[in-house]
């Protein structure tokens, strides 16, 4: 059981984000708020009954007929305080494996604007770490039935946070520069293999630039967060090392902290392109994850997505794929004493299958070819129709629950057709 | 062969007069202390770049009906982008909290009483619509 030691400053934002809802509340009947929506209907099939697909390892999986993992709806409240002052309170109901009432709230900010170019913000506010960080429930929004799982994914357990940051604006030239630097943190519960978890990060720093002229849109951020917490233990480990003393087994410390979680830091840095002349559509990102903490693997992800676009619709292809780089990851047990027994040392070798079982449980290595349509049906509505074919190299299957564990090299199919509207 | 010339040029002048009274013009109330604005600027306001005019007074940009002659024109004129493209342009914008789209009207006519009644209001009309309670801040170039 986690037990989170909250700091102030969440509690600061949970302050805040009730005080929003009371402020819309009497708001409402004015003109100064203005509500709208969005809402997804979405079916998936997923041809596996090995694998439990979901969309990122925020949302429970399925397998089979499901209109869970991709359905939803949002409600958002503007509050116009005055010209310098607003606020942004943005509720969303889906699937998802947190399911704390607070947490149903995407975004709760107050923003102040200093003057045109400059804005603060304070609350609980999207990370904006890639292209669709601010608007990822808002299929209406985008191209694809979904984000690409192999670059999405992973990054969606910082998706969130509570705290403030500050976004610098300026017209440059033909186009526009944008640059917002942010600092806070986050709770989420995420999804493995297997059971969920419940993590907690801190002091987390966010910097992103873009830069957009009419017809494309280029951006690069970073993200750099400090795991505090989590639920996974390290008994385990702990009630091995205690059978050992220090001088019996001198690198079982060294082991212990090789696993442990608290303080380690993983790192995100990205990198976007974005073109749209009105007939063609290209979008790519390139994503790397640096991590301090071994059973979370350094990774590179991205995904290419071509658009053909015509009287309405829009037919894409995309090709995404993510996999681990550092692939040599030790599973040995450190040193052990040459004074020590020799059953005593085999005992403590013994333990190498378990490290390096360890060290494979979170590996994603897979790659996806999606195709597609995206077709405007109205104005407020657009309908999707999506077909991946994912193929997950050896056994690193981080990215689904695994119900029964399948040959290498598995291959699962993910048919998907949604209806996206906003209001 | 005179009078061949002077029909020639009445044509002329009635196809010319014709195609400036069907011009889009981007106005302001005739109270609004901004005389002129730039191609860059009608773009920030129209796209959320910013919610002010260049002199600092809140912006308030008003649209057309949707699916009118007149706002399809007026965005492929200002940014080239058809109107689905700015819908989903404005989701995502709005959706992301970063700002909201500008205000539409059920009819024209609420449309141009909003913008004439207003210090903080900027919209888009045709050139014949332009009367002495509006003033033309761009003209988009031919």
């Amino acid at each position: 059981m986690l037990h989170f030691k909250r700091s102030q400053l969440h509690f600061a934002a949970c302050l805040l984000m009730l005080s929003l809802c009371a402020v819309s509340d009497s708001f409402a009947a004015s003109d100064k708020v203005k509500l709208n929506g969005f809402a997804t209907l979405g079916a998936i099939y997923n041809d596996s009954d090995d694998l439990g697909f979901r969309p990122n390892l925020k949302i429970p999986d399925r397998t089979g007929l499901s209109l869970a993992p991709d359905s939803l709806i949002g409600l958002q409240a503007n509050i116009n305080i005055s010209p310098q002052w607003d606020a942004v309170i943005q509720a969303v109901y889906r699937d998802k494996l947190d399911e704390k009432a607070i947490n149903y709230l995407d975004v709760a900010f107050l923003r102040y604007r200093l003057n045109n170019r400059l804005e603060l913000r304070g609350g609980r506010m999207n990370t904006d770490i890639y292209f669709l960080s601010e608007y990822k429930s808002v299929g209406y929004a985008y191209l694809w039935a979904r984000p690409p799982a192999e670059f999405y994914s992973k990054v969606t357990s910082v998706s969130q946070f509570e705290g403030g940051d500050v976004l610098f604006k300026r017209s440059l030239g033909d186009g526009f520069f944008t640059a917002k630097l942010g600092y806070g943190e986050t709770d989420a519960s995420i999804a493995t293999t297997g059971d969920g978890l419940d993590v907690h990060f801190t002091n987390m720093l966010m910097a992103s630039a873009s830069y957009q002229q009419n017809n494309w849109q280029v951006r690069a951020s970073f993200l750099d967060a400090r795991v505090n917490d989590f639920s996974a233990d390290l008994n385990t480990i702990d009630d091995a090392i205690a059978l050992f003393p220090p001088n019996i087994w001198p690198g079982g410390p060294r082991l212990r902290e090789r696993f442990d979680f608290v303080g380690k830091k993983q790192q995100f840095f990205g990198l976007g392109y974005r073109f749209d002349n009105d007939t063609w559509l290209v979008q790519s990102e390139i994503g790397f994850i640096n991590s301090q903490w071994d059973i979370e693997r350094d990774t590179v992800s991205g995904y290419v997505s071509l658009g053909y676009q015509n009287d309405g619709m829009t037919y894409f292809a995309t090709v995404s794929a993510v996999e681990p780089t550092k692939n040599n990851l030790s599973d040995r047990v450190g040193e052990i004493s040459p004074n020590a027994p020799a059953a005593i040392a085999a005992a403590i070798q013994s333990f190498r299958p378990l490290i390096r079982e360890a060290l494979e449980q979170n590996v994603a290595n897979q790659h996806t070819f999606s195709l597609g349509v995206n077709w405007m049906f109205s104005a407020s509505l657009v309908a999707k129709l999506q077909l991946d074919h994912s193929v997950i190299a050896d056994d690193d299957y981080a990215l689904w629950r695994v119900y029964n564990e399948p040959e290498a090299d598995h291959t699962v199919n993910v048919a998907s057709l949604s209806l996206n509207w906003v209001f | 062969m005179r009078q061949c010339m002077i029909h020639l040029i009445t044509f002329f002048l009635f196809v010319s007069c014709s195609y400036s009274a069907h011009a889009l013009v981007v106005v302001v109330g005739k109270n609004n202390p901004v005389e002129a604005l730039s191609k860059t600027q009608v773009i920030d306001i129209y796209m959320g770049r910013y919610n002010t005019f260049p002199n600092g007074v809140v912006a308030r940009p008003l649209d057309r009906v949707a699916g009118s002659d007149a706002k399809q024109k007026f965005y492929r004129l200002l940014v080239n982008k058809s109107e689905e493209k700015i819908n989903a342009y404005w989701a995502r914008l709005l959706f992301s909290g970063r700002a909201s789209p500008p205000s539409s009207y059920a009819t024209n006519d609420e449309m141009l009483d909003e913008l004439r009644s207003s210090k903080q209001t900027i919209g888009y009309v045709l050139e014949s619509e332009v009367d002495d309670s509006l003033k033309v801040v761009y003209r988009f170039e031919k």
